[in-house]
């Protein structure tokens, strides 16, 4: 049988389209086996490069470029299906504007902070960079160098970047941009549960009922699990939808109840729910006592501000995370006060959307799932948020089960692998230690084979706080890798701008592309990207996947991991470590950085020779050692044993990725629950055994208001977030021609009352403004978001119009997160 | 940018409607140009195949089908492009038997 190309590729269209539909093909479509060309073409699997969800991708390379992507079928997170940035990502790598050389502020040959970028050799470059670094380390000790990572650092690569600045430079002034983005839930997770990630995992859906948004846009910030969802809900008549949020988004399309509520009330919202539910006499009253204790919270906290701000002289600005022991009484006397009217009055919720809602949360017989991410993240009490959500599903027992569960969904694609679990934060360690804690410090000088209090007690400069000390001046030599800061930062003119500028600073900026921050960098230094290397991540629902590296990077550009590693070799330990340390570790003494920290005799274990055949691995070939695995396994060791236990390295090249815990070659679906996970003995049914006395904990937490409210002047909330076509700050898809033209220019929705009487049409430019700065923009009345009146939504991915230079640099006072989801503007036709 | 229109984009989508709406997306679908609907599954999905002239033209027949009332969520399966002179070659089903996928 003959046909042409085009029938074929429609053939296979449809048949695997069915297949990833459970669909049965038709017997023509069946038939369909084979095509010349395809065989061309060498496939491999990989994660794909954009958001936390972690779908699989199968990559088809030809000649050393990477020609084609399609959604694995045997990947358990998409079965076989993509989301349209997915459809693009064979293009990310190969934009017009790459960059490939490192480029140097230069005047007159020299490096001038007002100098232009221009080209240098990478010697060149880390010679500059290193003698930048040295002089601050001379001059003003560990706490003058820094560094801003990622959650799209690879694992091995936030492990190296860890490792160099705290055990290396001795400073814990390494953040990631998950700050910005997680970190109120890592703060819930381990103030609740003593570890952090989800109890359960994506296979809640298949195995849910109902399913709660908290602040999540799924349709488009999540679109595979937000199909999984769609599937659930449309094959199961019993099975609800509600989504919670500001603003009308595509996620309501499918809703079967929405709650649009005034900004900030959501800690209201599940006070009342959880006041409902000891009213109505849903408590899982053997639950409740087996697994959970009780505390009442510090209250008036602040809002993470400057200290000369006002709104830091609040009651409990030095200990925003303490509290007090609690009774269940005295927590049902604090939620009683959220009674159905006085909520529904400030949440501007009807009063029947509010109790249907409740009765959800409260029947015995209704599993229910909530997933939450920015919305709750990002909000000057986010830490609260996954409190008062936690608080529902352990008064009713929901919990660690199938289908039962709070959920947080990430943003980035290893926001877990890397930022959480790695511990690339200024106060982290990896496996959920921290810096403040003796013994985990003693845990991590032990792996790292270094002397007693070489790793500083005290935690760093954590993200707003580092762009506020560049600009006062105490932060001098400060790394960027694989974010674009200047455009996600908030309040950039007031703190980042200046801080970057700021004459006493010397700022590195690795990434791709050109961004906003590499223009404000004064050393670039080209990266390589996705399967230019080898790499992992890890997703939301605790699956560490790996990938081989499949083409070699244009030009110069280097991986993070090389230059991190290369980069050590340009520093005597004399010169970064004190006489007396050095003195506890004499066999140090002449060493570089890099021979302590990477010729351990741990990292370099296993041989360039084990990388798989038929896979390049440019690190291998630069240091002459798996580098990868060095790093993975020893990294690995903080975690194995106590919950945290990954999985041999190899075994994650064969596998599409497992869930940890893996103990015994298995992994874990449903934690702190038996049958499920290996670290509950038979007859305890559930153990919350990240807390020593195995409960969790249900915080009595109230609401209070957000930083900045709509007034006279500026009478309009502002809500920033993303769009489903562009990831983040869109220097990677805006290089895609066909995602660009999707959703060329950010615009301001806005609700047409609102714009009448501002005297705006639909496309009028606009000017908004803020007490801190102001951007220009597009009006827009129709379309797929839908504010309510006296709130506008402006998307963050364009850097022509850069929203944040208008928001506030307010945090959750406990995980220093930023609220990028409130503040008051005002809007004038210009 | 300019785009030239020599490229032949075809696209395997998932739609998943509303199963009250199931039957009027399906005809609306299938009164598109490009689009043909191949298959129709329980609970609300259709297979649907498009074909269009360049990527901005598939992503505009995607949000086109989006916008259906009743629809719930499109999901891309697979996607290929190549020259319309390349698409219109005769190849022969049984050609090679030795892909590895």
């Amino acid at each position: 049988m003959k046909l042409t190309r085009r029938e074929f590729f429609k053939q296979s269209a449809a048949l695997s389209t069915a297949t990833a539909a459970g669909i049965p093909a038709t017997a023509g479509a069946a038939n369909i086996v084979t095509d010349a060309a395809l065989t061309k073409l060498q496939w491999s699997k990989a994660p794909c490069r954009f958001c936390g969800v972690g779908c699989g991708v199968n990559v088809a390379v030809r000649d050393g470029k990477v020609v084609a992507t399609h959604g694995d079928i045997n990947a358990e997170v998409n079965r076989g299906i993509n989301c349209v940035k997915g459809y693009f990502l064979s293009k990310i790598m190969y934009g017009a504007d790459r960059l490939t050389e490192p480029l140097l502020r230069m005047k007159d040959g020299k490096y001038d902070k007002n100098g232009e970028l221009q080209p240098v050799s990478w010697d060149r470059a880390f010679d500059v960079m290193a003698e930048q670094f040295k002089k601050a380390l001379r001059d003003k000790g560990p706490t003058s160098v820094g560094m801003f990572g990622s959650g799209q650092w690879t694992i091995w690569e936030g492990y190296a970047a860890a490792k160099l600045l705290k055990a290396g430079f001795r400073s814990n002034n390494i953040d990631p941009n998950a700050r910005h983005c997680m970190a109120s839930a890592v703060a819930g997770f381990m103030r609740t549960f003593g570890m952090d990630e989800p109890m359960g995992c994506y296979d809640d859906i298949e195995n849910g009922q109902v399913f709660v948004l908290w602040g999540a846009n799924m349709a488009e910030m999540h679109p595979i699990l937000w199909s999984r969802i769609t599937d659930r809900r449309l094959s199961s008549p019993q099975s609800r939808v509600v989504t919670l949020s500001v603003y009308e988004n595509r996620s309501y399309d499918l809703a079967d109840l929405t709650l649009t509520f005034r900004p900030q009330t959501d800690l209201a919202i599940m006070n009342y729910i959880a006041n409902h539910i000891i009213r109505s006499g849903a408590v899982n009253r053997g639950f409740v006592d087996r697994h959970a204790r009780f505390m009442v919270g510090n209250t008036d906290i602040g809002y993470g501000l400057r200290p000369e701000n006002p709104l830091q002289k609040a009651r409990n600005v030095a200990d925003p995370g303490g509290g007090k022991p609690a009774t269940f009484e005295e927590y049902a006397a604090f939620v009683s006060r959220y009674d159905l009217d006085s909520v529904a009055e400030l949440s501007r919720v009807p009063r029947q959307r509010l109790e249907q809602l409740a009765q959800l949360y409260a029947d015995p017989k209704t599993p229910v799932m909530s997933l939450f991410t920015m919305g709750f993240n990002q909000h000057t009490r986010g830490t609260w948020c996954s409190h008062l959500l936690y608080n529902l599903h352990l008064l009713t027992g929901k919990i660690a089960a199938p289908g039962n569960g709070p959920f947080s969904l990430t943003g980035q694609p290893s926001a877990c692998g890397t930022a959480r679990e790695v511990g690339t934060f200024s106060h982290r360690l990896p496996a959920d230690m921290v810096v403040t804690n003796p013994k985990h410090r003693e845990t991590a000088e032990t792996i790292w084979k270094l002397p007693p209090g070489t790793i500083p007690d005290k935690p760093g400069y954590h993200a707003v706080q580092q762009n506020r000390m560049l600009k006062d001046g105490k932060l001098n030599a400060y790394w960027v890798m694989c974010n674009n800061n200047m455009q996600a930062a908030p309040n950039i003119v007031e703190e980042a701008w200046p801080g970057y500028r700021n004459p006493d600073n010397f700022i590195v900026v690795s990434d791709a592309y050109p961004t906003v921050t590499t223009v404000a960098a004064d050393l670039v230094l080209p990266t390589a990207m996705w399967v230019e290397k080898e790499g992992a991540y890890g997703n939301a629902e605790r699956r560490t996947q790996f990938w081989h590296q499949l083409v070699s990077a244009p030009g110069q550009a280097r991986s993070d991991l090389w230059q991190i590693m290369e980069f050590s070799k340009r520093f005597r330990m004399e010169e970064v470590w004190p006489a007396e340390l050095l003195d506890k570790a004499p066999n140090y003494r002449g060493k570089t950085l890099y021979d302590v920290l990477f010729r351990n005799g741990e990292v370099d274990k296993f041989p360039a020779s084990q990388v798989e055949a038929g896979y390049a691995n440019d690190e291998a070939k630069a240091f002459g050692f798996y580098v990868q695995k060095g790093l993975f396994e020893e990294y690995a060791r903080f975690g194995r044993g106590h919950g945290h236990d990954l999985a041999p390295f190899d075994a994650y090249h064969q596998a599409r990725g497992l869930r940890w815990p893996v103990v015994d070659g298995k992994e874990t679906r449903w934690r702190y629950r038996e049958g499920y996970d290996p670290y509950v003995k038979a007859g305890e049914d559930v153990n919350f055994y990240g807390m020593p006395d195995g409960k969790a904990v249900i915080y009595a937490l109230p609401y209070e208001p957000a930083a900045e409210e709509p007034d006279k002047d500026y009478p309009f909330w502002l809500c920033t977030g993303r769009v489903l076509e562009h990831w983040h700050s869109g220097s990677m898809t805006r290089r895609v021609p066909e995602l660009y033209r999707a959703f060329p220019d950010a615009v301001c929705y806005m609700h047409p009352d609102d714009a009448r009487r501002l005297g705006l049409r639909r496309g009028d430019d606009i000017e908004i403004s803020s007490r801190r700065g102001a951007m220009r923009t597009r009006v827009e009345t129709r379309g797929r978001n839908k504010p309510p009146p006296g709130l506008i939504f402006v998307p963050w991915f364009d850097a022509g119009q850069l929203i944040n230079k208008v928001t506030l640099d307010a945090t959750c006072p406990i995980s220093l997160q930023t609220d990028f989801k409130k503040c008051a503007v005002q809007i004038r036709k210009v | 940018m300019e785009e030239v229109h020599e490229e032949i984009h075809i696209a395997g989508i998932l739609v998943q409607v509303r199963p009250e709406h199931a039957a009027t997306v399906s005809r609306q679908v299938a009164a598109m140009p490009n689009a043909e609907v191949c298959a129709q599954g329980e609970g609300g999905k259709l297979v649907v195949v498009c074909e269009s002239e360049g990527a901005d033209a598939m992503l505009a027949l995607l949000a086109a089908i989006r916008e259906l009332p009743g629809v719930a969520n499109v999901a891309l399966v697979y996607q290929h492009a190549e020259s319309r002179s390349a698409m219109e070659e005769e190849i022969s089903d049984e050609a090679d038997s030795t892909r590895v996928l």
